[in-house]
């Protein structure tokens, strides 16, 4: 394997690809099942980007939460909810389609002047304890921190579904 | 030929089409002669068993999973029949019925494939399909010994839980797909169920992964080189092996599919084969997790006689994989909401406790 | 004992192009597994198909019901009493991925480390004790 992969690297614009098809079909499915699976597809797109590109630790998280928690449970809620149709096509969607291409491609033009892309590396598992090690000496208090919001957020959740 | 079948075949053969045309690719494009290495590696000896293509169709892959499945699944009949006091398969084969996996087989294949009409075709054909394939991703993590892995990984323990997560996805595509109440009770309750086993899976595997300090499954084997971790880390191993009994949704657990209740769960519009990948799927991840015990709590490989390394590994597994086949037989089914009381509340508690008994006792031992 | 010479075969079968890609072993062993097992999924739908006898019958192609006849729509509402469960699983299933970075610490800061993730985890007992309050009432279970 050729690392790191350069822009026009072939894995990486086949998965992009397949993450921003998903997401679109994800946006214009008629039956709204199919959306929910289609979003799960550009989950496990991104995941594989990260695994492709090194991070490891953050493609299993991405992996393990957010196809396998968050997608399994839009997917449950639409399932629930039962069968509903989009709504028609309006203008909505060309202004916003416009909005999103301009600010896309000011952000790409931006970080290319700037020559702010990172260059991307190899995280094995060394350097994950190097990372974890780092995190822990300057910002234990934040993970308690984030610990009391997941709790509160959790407790917040669970009363408003009760209410 | 009327819709149905014509929109099945349609759909079955475009899968079939565009997976040939994946290989046909990824044959082209591979560098290196990836078959010519196989089959010259196949007839000059051990250095065979850290070929790609050998650990992939043979060992850790393919061909043993399904061996032992099968096996598993003649072993699990025998042993319920014995402890129920019944006879169990009998005629197949002329010893004790052997042959009754193959003649299940052979019938499974025989039987008309029904679709019913109101079905959702797309899905309800690729569920199965999805189910085996993420059934046999969950061994490919697993390693049998520190070269025998189908694909290694430096934090593949979590990958493994990742992994694992996926299968309620699968029930919920079938539950929603066949488009019956039935279905749709087993496919919730299927994720009801992992709702409520997953966190203290998760939270016992941290035990044995603490006291080797590291995520990576042949690190953790390789640092019980003096005690297995069953000793110090035995409330989670308890803990781990009850999660891996729910994950199976075996008998105890047998919720999502509870016969006498919602006929088969989500499988109720299922015959034929598809029915059948559903439960092999079931038994290559009791394969996957019987191993994933045997290295996290077991010590793996490693045992006081000099054995291959992979042969400690595959006895080990098969003597927890008899634990789950026994267990499965002896226990009535719980209900769903004893499930989840049990799993948010002393499974969950327990968890915790033990991973907190496995550091102290890890500190006293001196791991 | 080597019996075949590895160069003298070099591009005699399909997938000994060269061309392209370089992909490392276990990538290559794990895609070749996972394209066998969706290929033998693949495989084993379509044999029923191809051999077994396909009767058509007036019933045949309802939905199950237990012998009812099936309502027009099979999928049905489900009471939403357990959904608490499912949102305390999310976080937890986040919180249980924090809490795995503990193992790449315990080693460096044991006491600290100690000390930061017993009490992530002693914080997320709360809600667990508020749903198992809210699940005593269940009065029907599915």
């Amino acid at each position: 394997m050729i690392f790191p992969p350069g822009p026009l690297d072939p894995i990486i614009i086949f998965l992009a690809t397949l993450s921003v098809m998903s997401a679109i079909i994800a946006l214009e499915s008629r039956q709204i099942v199919y959306g929910a699976v289609s979003l799960i597809v550009m989950f496990l797109g991104i995941s594989a980007i990260f695994l492709y590109l090194g991070g490891l630790y953050l493609g299993v998280v991405q992996l393990g939460v957010y196809v396998g928690a968050i997608g399994v449970l839009i997917l449950f809620a639409v399932i629930l909810v039962g069968e509903s149709r989009t709504p028609e096509p309006n203008v909505n969607r060309i202004i916003g389609a416009t909005a999103a291409m301009i600010v896309l491609g000011s952000l790409l033009v931006g970080f290319t002047a700037l020559q702010m892309l990172p260059a991307p590396h190899h995280v094995g598992a060394q350097e994950l304890s190097r990372i974890a090690s780092r995190l822990m000496r300057d910002y234990g208090l934040v993970i308690v921190a984030l610990g009391s919001l997941l709790a509160s957020t959790a407790f917040g959740s669970v009363m408003i579904t009760r209410r | 030929m009327d819709a149905q079948t014509k929109d099945v075949r349609d759909s079955v053969s475009f899968w079939l089409i565009i997976s040939l045309v994946v290989i046909l690719i990824i044959g082209w494009v591979v560098e290196g002669d990836v078959l010519i290495d196989f089959l010259v590696d196949l007839v000059s000896g051990p250095q065979v068993l850290t070929n790609p293509l050998f650990l992939s169709i043979v060992f850790p892959g393919l061909l043993y999973v399904s061996i032992v499945a099968a096996v598993a699944i003649y072993v699990e009949r025998k042993i319920a029949a014995k402890i129920q006091i019944r006879i169990g398969p009998q005629y197949a084969g002329r010893v004790e019925g052997i042959l009754q996996v193959v003649a299940d087989g052979i019938k499974m294949a025989a039987k008309e494939f029904v679709i019913p009409r109101t079905v959702d075709v797309t899905f309800f054909v690729a569920a199965p399909i999805l189910s085996l394939t993420v059934g046999m991703l969950s061994i490919t993590v697993v390693p049998f010994s520190p070269t025998t892995v189908i694909f290694p990984f430096p934090v593949n323990l979590l990958l493994f839980f990742a992994i694992v997560s996926f299968f309620p996805l699968t029930a919920l595509l079938a539950g929603w797909a066949s488009n019956n109440k039935f279905s749709l009770i087993g496919a919730a309750r299927a994720l009801f169920q992992q709702a409520s086993y997953e966190i203290p899976m998760l939270i016992s595997a941290l035990a044995p992964a603490l006291l080797a300090g590291s995520l990576r499954i042949e690190d953790i084997v390789m640092a019980q080189k003096d005690m297995p971790f069953l000793f110090p880390a035995i409330l989670s191993a308890i803990i781990f092996l009850a999660a891996a009994l729910a994950e199976t949704e075996k008998h105890p657990f047998e919720i999502p599919e509870a016969d006498s209740e919602i006929v088969a769960g989500w499988m109720t519009e299922y015959s034929s084969m598809p029915y059948t990948l559903f439960m092999l799927a079931v038994y290559v991840k009791m394969i996957s997790l019987s191993t994933l015990f045997t290295d996290l709590f077991l010590s793996g490989w490693l045992g006081p006689i000099s054995l291959p390394p992979e042969a400690w590994t595959v006895v080990k597994s098969w003597i927890v994989l008899l634990i789950f086949l026994t267990v499965r037989a002896l226990f009535p089914r719980i209900r769903i909401d004893q499930m989840l009381k049990m799993g948010w509340g002393s499974m969950l508690l327990l968890s915790v406790a033990g991973l907190f008994l496995a550091i102290a006792l890890g500190m006293v031992v001196g791991l | 004992m080597i019996l075949l010479d590895r160069k003298n075969l070099k591009g005699l079968l399909p997938g000994s192009a060269g061309c392209g890609l370089p992909l490392s072993q276990p990538l290559l062993s794990l895609i070749a597994y996972l394209l066998l097992a969706i290929e033998g999924g693949i495989v084993s739908i379509l044999i029923p198909l191809l051999i077994a006898p396909r009767i058509r019958g007036l019933f045949k192609e309802d939905r199950f019901e237990c012998g009812q006849t099936p309502p027009p729509y099979g999928r049905r509402r489900l009471a939403m009493q357990y959904y608490p469960f499912l949102l305390v699983f999310l976080v937890f299933d986040a919180a249980s991925f924090i809490l795995f970075m503990w193992v790449y610490v315990s080693r460096v800061y044991p006491i600290y480390s100690f000390l930061i993730f017993s009490t992530l985890l002693f914080l997320l007992l709360p809600p667990v004790l508020l749903v198992r309050k809210l699940a005593e009432d269940i009065r029907q279970w599915w």
